[in-house]
């Protein structure tokens, strides 16, 4: 207990309440992956060649994103937390109209062959999922000035982030789906990464 | 150099890890029936074994502590345990504590490999500087590329020349190669350690390789009697049981489980009627032409084999998704037979894709025996927007049937869409005609007795008691289903809900299967 107490004593507020912001963006991340997935399946149909494309698709925006956000976050070391906010209303914005977006995507490639709807679903999902992998290298870049250890800044950023992935694939598994719809899904993680952004903007008032 | 190296380790453990989430979600998802809560259950225990894995992985990542080694010594612990946990799991797959047992084994996978993530960040990205979100970037997209990889090598290429068993004993090598490759790194060798290491591990992936391709997969598999075959493939298992069971000098057909689900059985007697075909027979007396069919799942065929002996049938679209089944056919001549009927043409594709792309072809009868309402994606063939596409493919006077498994918000989907749909035995039987007027014609026997196969009536003289049977079958209409069903399955102003894309009922808000 005296262990727990003087490691929690270690960690900032300010940091503590990252964490549990990026937990929060883990958790709505795995709710859109496993919703979109689902909704992509029915255009797509449920075959194993689809389900990987779709998979392999979703991993390589997150890919870009990393690249993408590394890079961003070596050149605006003091805009960090405003990029994490604006990137987290930018998911929040697809996220409120990709039932509508996908809908779009159903008609535009409803007679197209695999490698068109392939492609197409790649365009569809590049913006939020670019935009979810830059998240990590810049709040570790963020975190890192605190820390100053990779390792620990990664770490504890990870372990945030894919907790909250658990809990938002327990959501998307075992709770949403028994009392809502898809779309009803979408809104709440939508409306989680509303509130994220809202706080990280608090955060970086305060922080200037 | 090290560089370089920490982004193979990245880079290996995503590769590794997701691989391996590949094969436990079929594994854990075969054993528990394909239920999408079997797969939402892995999700969840691999990423809470990522993410303390990675949490006490931070904790090695000081100048002082030799990384390699640490990173070899991991990955060896975690190539034993990848080889080994498989077989673990299936000791306690029969028992109630399978679950338990399945997620803790999920998360000590995750949890080993994912202790390299921030050790692979902090060997890669420590010394950047002022450019470490690049560095960490470089790092992390090494993990994202090996996470991508993984699955597609694992689905399209190593689920289809190996088996489930021998998948998992392949990842297990490369982590043990991978392990001594960060040993090495961090020379000299032991020499001692490292041999006793390299004879353990060539001991138990000789075992593995040299045991029966499938074992594990009969070990989990539920117990319906005998298994004679095994199909594995990237689609998925399939299993045939030898059927014990004799009744009146009769054998009922060997059993078709398909991802450990029951499928079918072989019989094509319509008086032994085991598995239930006097569901299809009778469609030959709804329709006063049916000249081209279309069958949304092949399975082992029997039900192929039976349509093809319809007087007047002139083609039969076949689609399946898993070509699995033509290999499992093989043991079944004379179903295998309906294949190399010139007017079958089989197509393996998804449903409601092929539909999709073929949107001209219409049908006379349209027959779907569709898998339990409760496994994952079956939404897919049971919601209202898949129904309204099978609907434009129909003619006028056609006939759509398909298995509602025992699901209201099946039959009552259909009801909103066909003037006609009731339910015959656990069949939707719809159509925009009230044909029920045909199935109790008088020429309805003759119709169903004008049926062959191979040519010869398939049923034997004097079965007509038979063929009444099949034909006074008492129809359920939807009033009287609701009426029957408890209030939990009620919407609102007291009716059945329909299934549609968006609300996934049957395979959660009523799925009456729980992990």
């Amino acid at each position: 207990m005296q262990s727990i107490r003087s490691r929690l004593s270690l960690i900032s507020i300010p940091l503590l309440t990252l964490y549990i912001l990026y937990f929060i963006s883990g958790c709505s991340a795995l709710i859109y992956q496993v919703i979109w997935q689902r909704m992509l399946f029915t255009f797509f149909g449920v075959d194993l060649t689809s389900i990987t494309i779709i998979v392999s698709v979703f991993m390589f925006g997150l890919g870009i994103g990393g690249i993408g956000g590394g890079l961003i976050a070596d050149r605006m070391q003091n805009r960090l937390l405003m990029l994490y906010m604006i990137i987290e209303f930018a998911i929040a914005g697809f996220g409120f109209l990709s039932p509508y977006i996908f809908q779009l995507f159903a008609t535009i490639t409803s007679s197209s062959s695999e490698a068109v709807t392939a492609i197409l679903s790649f365009l569809l999902l590049a913006f939020p999922t670019i935009l979810m992998g830059a998240t990590f290298p810049i709040l570790v870049t963020h975190v890192n000035k605190i820390h100053q250890n990779i390792g620990h800044s990664v770490g504890g950023l990870y372990f945030a982030n894919t907790l909250g992935g658990a809990y938002g694939a327990y959501l998307s598994g075992f709770v949403l789906l028994y009392g809502m719809d898809l779309v009803g899904a979408i809104n709440i993680a939508a409306n989680l990464n509303v509130m994220v952004a809202l706080t990280a903007l608090l955060m970086f008032r305060r922080q200037k | 150099m090290m560089i370089y190296f920490a982004w193979l380790l990245s880079f290996s453990m995503g590769f590794l890890s997701l691989s391996q989430e590949i094969l436990w979600i079929r594994l854990f998802g075969f054993t528990n029936h394909s239920m999408p809560q079997a797969f939402a259950f892995v999700l969840i225990v691999f990423l809470l074994g990522i993410a303390f894995g990675a949490a006490s992985g931070k904790k090695a990542c000081t100048k002082e502590w030799a990384l390699w080694k640490i990173s070899g010594t991991i990955l060896l612990v975690a190539s034993f345990f990848d080889l080994m946990s498989p077989w673990i799991y299936s000791a306690f797959a029969q028992t109630s504590s399978q679950v338990f047992c399945g997620g803790l084994l999920i998360f000590i996978t995750a949890f080993l490999k994912s202790m390299l993530f921030p050790i692979a960040h902090y060997m890669g990205a420590d010394s950047a500087g002022s450019k470490v979100g690049r560095a960490v970037s470089r790092v992390y997209v090494a993990n994202i590329a090996g996470a991508t990889l993984g699955p597609i090598f694992t689905s399209v290429l190593l689920l289809n020349i190996l088996t489930t068993q021998q998948c998992f004993a392949f990842y297990a090598t490369l982590a043990f190669l991978l392990g001594l490759s960060c040993l090495r790194v961090n020379a000299p060798f032991n020499q001692r350690k490292l041999m006793g290491a390299s004879v353990t591990a060539i001991i138990m992936l000789g075992v593995v390789l040299t045991i029966e391709p499938s074992g594990l997969i009969k070990d989990v598999a539920v117990r319906a009697g005998e298994p004679t075959q095994v199909v594995e493939n990237s689609q998925g298992i399939i299993v045939i049981y030898k059927n014990p069971a004799i009744i009146n000098n009769k054998e009922q057909g060997d059993i078709v489980y398909g991802g450990n689900v029951y499928d079918g059985r072989t019989n094509l007697d319509p008086a032994i009627n085991s598995n239930g075909i006097n569901r299809i027979l009778v469609l030959s007396a709804l329709h006063d032409k049916p000249e081209h069919v279309l069958m949304i799942g092949l399975s082992i065929g029997s039900w192929l084999k039976l349509m093809t002996g319809f007087p007047h049938v002139k083609s039969i679209d076949v689609i399946e998704i898993n070509p699995g089944y033509l290999k499992a056919m093989q043991a079944y001549p004379k179903i295998l037979s309906a294949l190399s009927d010139p007017r079958v043409h089989l197509h393996i594709d998804d449903g409601r894709r092929w539909l999709r792309t073929h949107p001209d072809n219409r049908y006379d009868l349209v027959v779907m025996n569709t898998t339990y309402f409760w496994r994952a994606y079956t939404t897919n063939l049971l919601s209202k927007e898949f129904l309204s596409l099978v609907k434009l493919h129909m003619n006028p006077r056609a006939i759509f049937t398909y298995n509602t498994t025992g699901s209201p918000n099946a039959f009552k989907t259909a009801t909103t869409l066909f003037k006609y749909a009731y339910l015959y035995e656990n069949f939707v039987i719809a159509a925009d005609f009230d044909w029920r007027k045909k199935m109790h014609s008088e020429g309805a026997a003759s119709k169903l007795a004008a049926i062959r196969l191979d040519n010869k009536p398939l049923f034997k003289p004097g079965s007509s008691k038979i063929i009444n049977g099949f034909l006074t079958e008492p129809l359920g209409s939807i009033q009287t289903v609701e009426s029957l069903m408890p209030p939990r399955y009620k919407y609102y102003n007291n009716q059945l809900e329909t299934v549609t894309d968006r609300n996934l009922i049957t395979e959660y808000r009523y799925s009456e299967h729980r992990l």
